[in-house]
């Protein structure tokens, strides 16, 4: 059990970052504020290549955002601050937004009576294909009318305004993009924030689709190709993240082999998120329907923390990460 | 056409598309309404009754309820949130114009519908004394829990699908009919007894989806337009490319407003607030 509760390997710590692979978050951010500024700013960089780069980097800056919210770059909680103001024009939306809507909702699914703002079950087309495209049309506006809400009662001391600042942050700059060069921002600054933010909230779709959120270990499906998560920061493994969301990304795909494989439905470990996307959306016509069923289950009470234990210790952990206490 | 046009115009066609999206979606919440009231037409339409025995407690025959957990930061208000929607029956009889008497047994799976302003205005409803107690739980993690209820007692006007003239059902209970109804989405066939008429209700909200899928429509037209008059990528453009970038975004959000008001009476979001600032009572 003490290896279940602990980390599955040892922290690498620098004197500014909190472990050494946070530098390839740090490159990936940097890469993506050079493919979307230099393209406004030089003409000869205005190249669809260029474009789809930007696209993809934006995907990648949103799933920084994540990482980040969870467990925050740098050792100094004044630079994660910082940081948040990058990634927020990044992505065209604040990245606080992630504490109420990704790490105190969606991470509980509905278990705590708080209906998720992502779930699945949002969008209903018959052509499943439609389902991927639209997801975001819903889910957006429910995070961002759930997080109002959230402001409202919120007791974490500081959130509303750097929640604020970081959305005009965001618009500001890119104002003054649109201001400076309009068209080429619009096509390499706009389009692309658009994409990446729009992706993320894909990703929930993509991750909980048909699969059963009342389980303990087959709540996600995990995406387990390695290439795929050196890039994506381990973000395919998606059930242990759930079940330990305090856990660091670099630990993620130990702690699934050894503590999700022997319990979960193995088909719930896709090798390659491009194939299941095409299986799932293109080639199936419907939606694919089977719930991985529950015989998997027989270690979910191992003598660990309730499922309702470990969301309260992860919603501490998310907000001292914050910078605040908890409410 | 260099670069940037060509990503301009990939964007007008995202833009499209998502406004198609939108829109098929607001038409479908208003077809999911029409449904309903369709399926109530070719079964016989809502028979007027009144409730002549209720065996719960104080003569209930049914319950609506909803299952909110209040939480305040501690300035004098406190925000409800909703968990669960349940439609509960105690059991007792119902009298149909005409005469014929319907039996409701306890448990059965019937979805109980009451005016959706009604459940919002008690939602608000709150005394002094109560305040107090249930801030001190409001700003604990847990938060203040609550359960509106909304009965249906003897002596009470009911509409009542799913039963013909002589009181036979004239629907057949699905698989998945449970006891507990309200806390998933309900087939247009799962019967209903109500406080209130609610076919003009159910009109009104399917006109409106349809009304606001032509918003989303109009809006996007509006937008489209200044990019195709004057100089191409000029002024008048650039205007329509900011205009539609900001109308996707209110797309969005209208589209939640549709999703939100088309939300039947037994899941609707009721949530509320208790604030020492406004009136309180009624």
């Amino acid at each position: 059990m003490g290896d279940l509760l602990t980390s599955a390997s040892t922290p690498s710590s620098t004197w500014l970052v909190r472990r050494r692979e946070e530098w390839r978050q740090v490159g990936i951010v940097a890469v993506y504020q050079a493919l979307i500024l230099t393209p406004v700013l030089i003409t000869s960089a205005r190249h669809p290549l260029v474009f789809l780069a930007a696209c993809y980097f934006s995907f990648l800056n949103a799933v920084v955002i994540h990482n980040h919210l969870h467990k925050g770059v740098f050792h100094s909680k004044r630079l994660n601050k910082a940081f948040r103001f990058l990634l927020s024009f990044g992505a065209l939306y604040p990245a606080s937004a992630n504490i109420p809507s990704h790490n105190l909702v969606h991470h509980h699914f509905e278990e705590d009576g708080q209906p998720d703002w992502a779930a699945p079950g949002h969008v209903r087309f018959r052509w499943n294909f439609l389902n991927l495209l639209h997801f975001p049309n819903v889910v957006g506006p429910n995070t961002f009318t759930g997080v109002k809400r959230w402001s409202d009662v919120t007791r974490h001391p500081g959130f509303v305004f750097q929640y604020n600042a970081e959305t005009v942050f965001a618009f500001a700059v890119t104002g003054l993009l649109l201001w400076v060069n309009f068209w080429p921002t619009i096509a390499f600054v706009v389009l692309p924030q658009f994409y990446g933010a729009r992706c993320i909230l894909r990703i929930n779709l993509i991750q909980h689709d048909a699969c059963d959120v009342d389980s303990e270990w087959n709540h996600s499906r995990n995406f387990v190709g390695r290439g795929f998560n050196w890039i994506m920061c381990n973000n395919g493994y998606h059930t242990i993240h759930h079940n330990r969301a305090g856990m660091h990304w670099v630990d993620l795909a130990h702690a699934h082999r050894e503590q999700v494989v022997p319990r979960m439905d193995p088909r719930l470990d896709e090798p390659s998120m491009i194939r299941y996307l095409l299986r799932a959306f293109v080639l199936h016509v419907h939606r694919e329907s089977n719930v991985p069923g529950r015989g998997h289950e027989e270690e979910r009470h191992l003598g660990r923390p309730s499922r309702l234990e470990r969301y309260a210790a992860a919603d501490d952990a998310a907000m001292r990460e914050a910078g605040g206490r908890a409410t | 056409m260099n670069t940037t046009a060509l990503l301009a115009w990939m964007g007008l066609g995202f833009f499209w598309v998502h406004t198609l999206l939108m829109a098929a979606h607001a038409l479908g919440e208003g077809r999911a309404l029409s449904r309903r009231l369709g399926a109530w037409r070719r079964a016989g339409g809502l028979r007027r009754a009144q409730v002549t025995q209720g065996t719960g407690p104080e003569h209930r025959l049914a319950v609506y309820e909803v299952e909110q957990t209040g939480r305040s930061k501690g300035d004098g208000t406190i925000h409800f949130h909703d968990r669960a929607y349940r439609s509960l029956v105690d059991g007792g009889k119902i009298e149909l114009r005409g005469g014929a008497v319907v039996t409701l047994s306890p448990r059965a799976a019937i979805e109980v519908w009451t005016p959706p302003a009604r459940q919002r205005a008690k939602a608000n409803v709150f005394e002094e004394a109560d305040f107090k107690a249930a801030q001190t739980l409001a700003v604990k993690a847990r938060g203040f829990p609550r359960v509106l209820e909304y009965s249906i007692r003897v002596g009470d006007e009911v509409r009542l699908f799913g039963w013909d003239g002589q009181g036979e059902r004239s629907t057949r209970p699905s698989a998945g009919e449970s006891a507990v109804v309200g806390e998933t989405v309900g087939s247009p066939l799962t019967p209903v007894i109500a406080t209130f008429d609610p076919r003009a209700w159910l009109r009104r909200r399917a006109w409106g989806a349809r009304l606001a899928a032509l918003v989303i429509v109009l809006s996007a037209v509006a937008v489209t337009v200044p990019m195709f008059v004057g100089e191409p990528f000029g002024l008048e453009a650039k205007v329509g490319a900011l205009a539609a970038v900001i109308v996707f975004n209110l797309q969005q959000l209208w589209l939640k407003f549709v999703r939100d008001h088309t939300r039947e009476p037994s899941q609707c979001h009721v949530r509320g607030r208790w604030s020492l600032e406004v009136p309180r009572g009624t």
